[in-house]
């Protein structure tokens, strides 16, 4: 198949005025929510998801294409001028990017975020549109058994690459698996933990899942710290732009994220965090003003703004090809496919060519429009952040709570979001990590099926996982994932308590 | 820090609570004869299994003496500080009410209610501009989703006449 044909085809169908206009209203309505502080990419998509059930599959995908680079931007833009990171991966954008607007560059900083944004967004796109279709030629290769240690290694990697306990992270990653578990097993029709509850038979309704264990954690968090004030109050004084010399500072660091950013994203593991903070380390090496970092050097906010998009937008090569969701903002887009029916894999190019190229050229038309529309509107977002918390945190449970009724139409599934939503607050006070719960929560049930397929094929051997060569060779990479960032740390322990 | 922290002791003994009931019932669940070469009871054994060791690592890591609270480092946006118990308590029961009212009082009313409350929870004293927000918010979504978008809400007691 033609890849440049296919993508004119895909242009034909994005390009049309009511999905146009669909693209232009969610990247408006992702930048909207995403610019909320505490509402990170994952949150943004998962309040947004079940408003683009209203529409056919390829104009929802359109939108969702929109809101997901929308929410990104959003998150970047509190990052610089709140120091609030919506998720890990922005960490790093702080570090400059709140410095330099307490020194009265916010412009610039907004704008070097914006623009590498969008060289790497459209880099990584061009990549995607040539790379997916030849990886979904190999995914069509892989056997269940090498499948199913893929999704170990993804699974090991997003949970033990960030934070700081890995036990920690995969008892998230196992309650997660075990969610998955809940309903009447699709082979035998077992009922399983299910409890007799008839709800349940269907399984635990992942929309409300994800609603509740962002968006309504982030409300409860919000309500428990009530009694601690309001943060100080934001304006962006100056111009929104770069000088020659904030330009020729961002563009080399724009490219080497984007270099960073692209291949890890690309990879069935790791995700978002580990390019940005290695962009930021790599910038303040390489900088010639690294007596800069930490006071707001341009370099450490275009060189991991740039990172974040690339694996973004890389992310959703293992998405597409292999329905491997490698990051909590993947995960969700991996449920907006399968309320539509669509299962991302191997076969979707095959399957769906219409929805999967109309959706590739929505990212372009969607990285323009966030350019186009951001650059000159960032006042306007910035308004909202006056909002006061209170009337925002009520508009985030009332949203949430239409976005769960409105796929349902079951109470049931609201009393579920909300007893997530205290589930992912507590998860959240104890330091567990909630990536890994909904990436299990929805990849665990396709795991399955590779695993019982992998021992279909062996007639129960399951010896079959370790005696095929690349299954044993994933495998043993994903041991060494979960191993080696323990290791490195008591041995780094060491030294440090001997100072 | 010495101090201890009673949210990761209570979560670690939650999780060890659910490993306990995934692992009892997934030998519930009958194996059935068949040409099946692995039935529906082996993935949830190999998750409970999973789920109860590293439940276990994770209590005996929360219930140490000196738990390494201190380790934890910037790349942990979690939030510190005293709960405020009075809010969270209160507006987890509007969230039920909220819910168990939504169908029998309706979408745009319940709505409205909701967020006043909620607002109110949260710390507004404004009660006259969050009551217009909330009923200008809920009538507008509303009106956007049952009667634009096609989605049917409650309609509850009052009918509108659009």
């Amino acid at each position: 198949m033609d890849v440049l044909s296919s993508l004119f085809d895909g242009f034909g169908h994005a390009l049309s005025p009511a999905n146009l206009l669909l693209a232009l209203l969610g990247v408006t309505i992702g930048t909207l929510v995403g610019v909320l502080p505490g509402l990170g990419p994952a949150t943004t998509i998962a309040l947004l998801l079940p408003l683009t059930f209203v529409f056919e599959p390829t104009s929802a995908f359109v939108m969702f294409a929109g809101i997901y680079y929308g929410g990104m931007y959003g998150g970047s833009t509190t990052a610089i001028l709140l120091n609030i990171p919506g998720e890990t991966a922005s960490i790093p954008t702080t570090l400059e990017g709140y410095p330099m607007s307490r020194a009265g560059r916010a412009g610039a900083a907004l704008a070097t975020a914006a623009i590498g944004s969008f060289v790497a967004g459209t880099i990584s796109t061009v990549v995607i549109t040539f790379l997916a279709p030849a990886m979904s030629a190999i995914a069509k290769l892989i056997q269940p058994a090498e499948y199913f240690a893929i999704m170990v290694l993804a699974f090991v990697t997003v949970t033990s690459l960030m934070g700081s306990s890995i036990v920690r992270g995969l008892s998230s990653l196992f309650l997660g698996l075990t969610i998955g578990l809940v309903g009447i097993d699709q082979l035998t029709g077992q009922p399983r933990l299910a409890f007799g509850v008839p709800q349940l038979f269907e399984g635990l309704p992942v929309v409300a899942l994800a609603v509740g264990l962002f968006a309504v954690a982030e409300a409860v968090a919000t309500a428990a710290s009530r009694d601690r004030g309001a943060g100080p109050a934001v304006s962006v004084e100056g111009r929104i732009g770069m000088t020659r010399d904030d330009f020729r500072r961002s563009w080399p660091a724009w490219l080497r994220g984007t270099a960073f950013g692209l291949p890890i994203g690309s990879l069935p593991a790791g995700g978002a965090e580990l390019p940005t903070f290695l962009s930021y380390n790599v910038e303040k090496r390489l900088s010639k003003h690294p007596e800069e970092f930490g006071k707001g050097a341009i370099e450490g906010v275009a060189g991991p703004e740039a990172a974040n998009n690339a694996a973004f937008s890389g992310v959703l090569v293992p998405l597409l090809t292999l329905g491997i969701p490698t990051s909590a903002t993947a995960s969700i887009l991996l449920i907006a496919f399968q309320i539509y029916n669509v299962q991302p894999g191997p076969q979707l190019f095959d399957q769906q060519p219409m929805l999967v190229w109309t959706l590739i050229a929505s990212l372009y038309i969607g990285n323009v429009m966030l350019l186009v529309l951001n650059l000159p509107l960032v006042r306007v977002w910035v308004k909202l952040l006056r909002v006061p918390a209170p009337l925002l945190t009520a508009a985030i449970l009332v949203f949430a709570t239409l976005g769960v009724y409105s796929t349902g139409a079951s109470v049931f599934e609201l009393f579920v979001a909300y007893g997530f939503g205290l589930v992912g607050f507590a998860l959240r006070r104890a330091g567990y990590p909630v990536a890994p719960l909904i990436l299990g929560a929805v990849l665990g049930p396709l795991m399955e099926v590779q695993f019982r397929r992998a021992l279909a094929f062996s007639e129960g051997d399951p010896t079959v996982f370790v005696t095929r060569p690349v299954s044993a060779a994933i495998l043993l990479l994903a041991l060494a994932c979960l191993v080696l960032p323990v290791v490195l740390r008591r041995t780094a322990r060491i030294p440090a308590a001997v100072d | 820090m010495t101090e201890v922290n009673w949210s990761r002791r209570i979560v670690a003994i939650g999780f060890l609570v659910v490993a306990v009931v995934v692992l009892v019932s997934a030998f519930r669940i009958p194996v059935g004869g068949g040409y099946q070469a692995v039935g529906p009871r082996a993935f949830p054994l190999l998750v409970g299994g999973g789920l109860g060791v590293v439940a276990v690592v994770g209590a005996v890591q929360a219930f140490r003496p000196r738990d390494s609270v201190a380790a934890g480092s910037a790349l942990e946006a979690d939030d510190d500080g005293p709960i405020a118990w009075r809010p969270v308590l209160i507006l987890l029961a509007a969230l039920a009410g909220y819910a168990a009212l939504l169908v029998p009082v309706g979408y745009w009313q319940s709505t409205t209610v909701f967020f006043v409350v909620c607002a109110r929870v949260l710390g507004s004293r404004r009660l006259l501009r969050d009551a217009v927000i909330a009923l200008v918010l809920a009538l507008a979504t509303y009106v956007l989703f049952d009667r634009v978008l096609g989605i049917t809400l409650p309609p509850g007691f009052v009918r509108l006449a659009i």
